[in-house]
């Protein structure tokens, strides 16, 4: 049989997890206990809406089209900025080791504001124009994104290992930072190869 | 004395000069013009954004705002390509309308706040009442049933006190 002191002490447990479970809403107002980590995610789809059949032997007068899309899961809503770039094999890709943009100009851009836990997802259509071929160098004059043209006079050498002319279309995710005021790299990009046929 | 043939040459001449600064002047006032309210814009959408964020951390539902500034931040990317390919009208007003949305989620984005804040004051002034009157009122009537337990129990104990019988055989 149990001692006084034993139910005292049992009593006395009693009353303590009967309080704190009284003070919790309370407790809820003043302790935040942080989540898992903040992320957000980049993603570039066929048009399909699968992860395949992504434009790759591409002309120009042909019209092109992907689905990009934007997840937020960094605890709050955020604002982003999805820039669309385009490159020949020589001009750099962004850095995610140092966590650098590439300093190319964005050709297209896309301000989206999304929610957490949601995501936003746009079909992005591009195709080209003024392609010719001067030897063993292919020049793309413009790029034609979302109905809006685009001079981009890009140079490409012939690519003898991958037999053809390759340039890269990627998008960089920006995202807008509070406390600095302004967009800054989100050190996450997608890209897309391409072969350009020259007719 | 200037002949006819070089007055008229020399006042096309100048016509043309006078279009051309004109026309310069007008250009550097588009552009000029469509910076300010490019930057203007591109300063409040971002002001929008961190009130609507303030909101949301007060515990507001924002998704309505969201949906209007998605529209905002929409016309502002279109403005700057609109600019870029020379159409400096269209980005202008896509700009000013861009402006605007932005000006009027970041009012509403304020209000929302406030009522968010005044909310939450109000359910923590509740919680608290609720746990400290909770809280007594669980501690008083433990001590209640505690003092009605320990007296159950001593007088178990004392039922169970052995008394000494006179007539008892040694085992």
């Amino acid at each position: 049989m149990l001692s006084l002191d034993d139910y005292g002490a049992i009593f006395a447990v009693i009353g303590l997890v009967g309080v704190l479970l009284l003070a919790s809403p309370t407790l809820g107002f003043v302790l935040h206990f942080s989540g898992s980590e903040p992320f957000s995610e980049l993603y570039i789809l066929g048009p399909g809406h699968m992860a395949d059949g992504y434009p790759f032997n591409v002309k120009a007068g042909e019209e092109y089209g992907v689905y990009v899309g934007v997840a937020n899961h960094m605890g709050l809503s955020s604002y982003y900025l999805v820039c669309v770039k385009f490159r020949n094999q020589s001009e750099p890709l962004p850095n995610v080791t140092e966590g650098l943009p590439s300093p190319l100009p964005a050709i297209y851009m896309y301000r989206v504001f999304v929610e957490d836990g949601g995501s936003w997802e746009t079909f992005l259509r591009f195709s080209f124009s003024g392609v010719s071929r001067f030897g063993n160098q292919c020049l793309v004059e413009s790029l034609t994104v979302n109905d809006f043209t685009f001079t981009v006079n890009k140079w490409a050498l012939w690519d003898s290992a991958n037999k053809g002319f390759y340039y890269q279309l990627f998008i960089e995710l920006w995202i807008y930072d509070l406390e600095y005021g302004g967009f800054r790299f989100h050190n996450r990009f997608v890209s897309l190869w391409l072969n350009m046929s020259v007719s | 004395m200037v002949k006819p043939r070089h007055a008229v040459l020399i006042a096309a001449c100048a016509a043309t000069l006078l279009l051309s600064t004109v026309s310069f002047c007008f250009s550097i006032d588009v552009h000029e013009a469509f910076h300010d309210v490019f930057s203007e814009t591109e300063d409040a959408v971002g002001l929008a954004f961190r009130a609507v964020s303030e909101a949301e951390t007060a515990g507001a539902n924002v998704s309505s705002l969201l949906l209007r500034l998605n529209e905002a931040a929409g016309l502002l990317s279109r403005a700057e390509m609109l600019y870029d390919l020379g159409d400096h009208e269209a980005a202008l007003a896509a700009a000013n309308r861009s402006l605007t949305i932005a000006n009027s989620v970041r009012d509403d984005a304020l209000i929302l706040r406030r009522l968010a804040d005044e909310e939450k004051s109000r359910a923590f002034q509740f919680s608290l009442a609720f746990s400290i009157l909770g809280s007594a009122a669980f501690l008083i009537s433990l001590f209640l049933v505690w003092r009605w337990f320990r007296g159950f129990y001593i007088r178990r104990i004392m039922d169970l006190k052995p008394e000494v019988v006179s007539d008892a055989e040694p085992r």
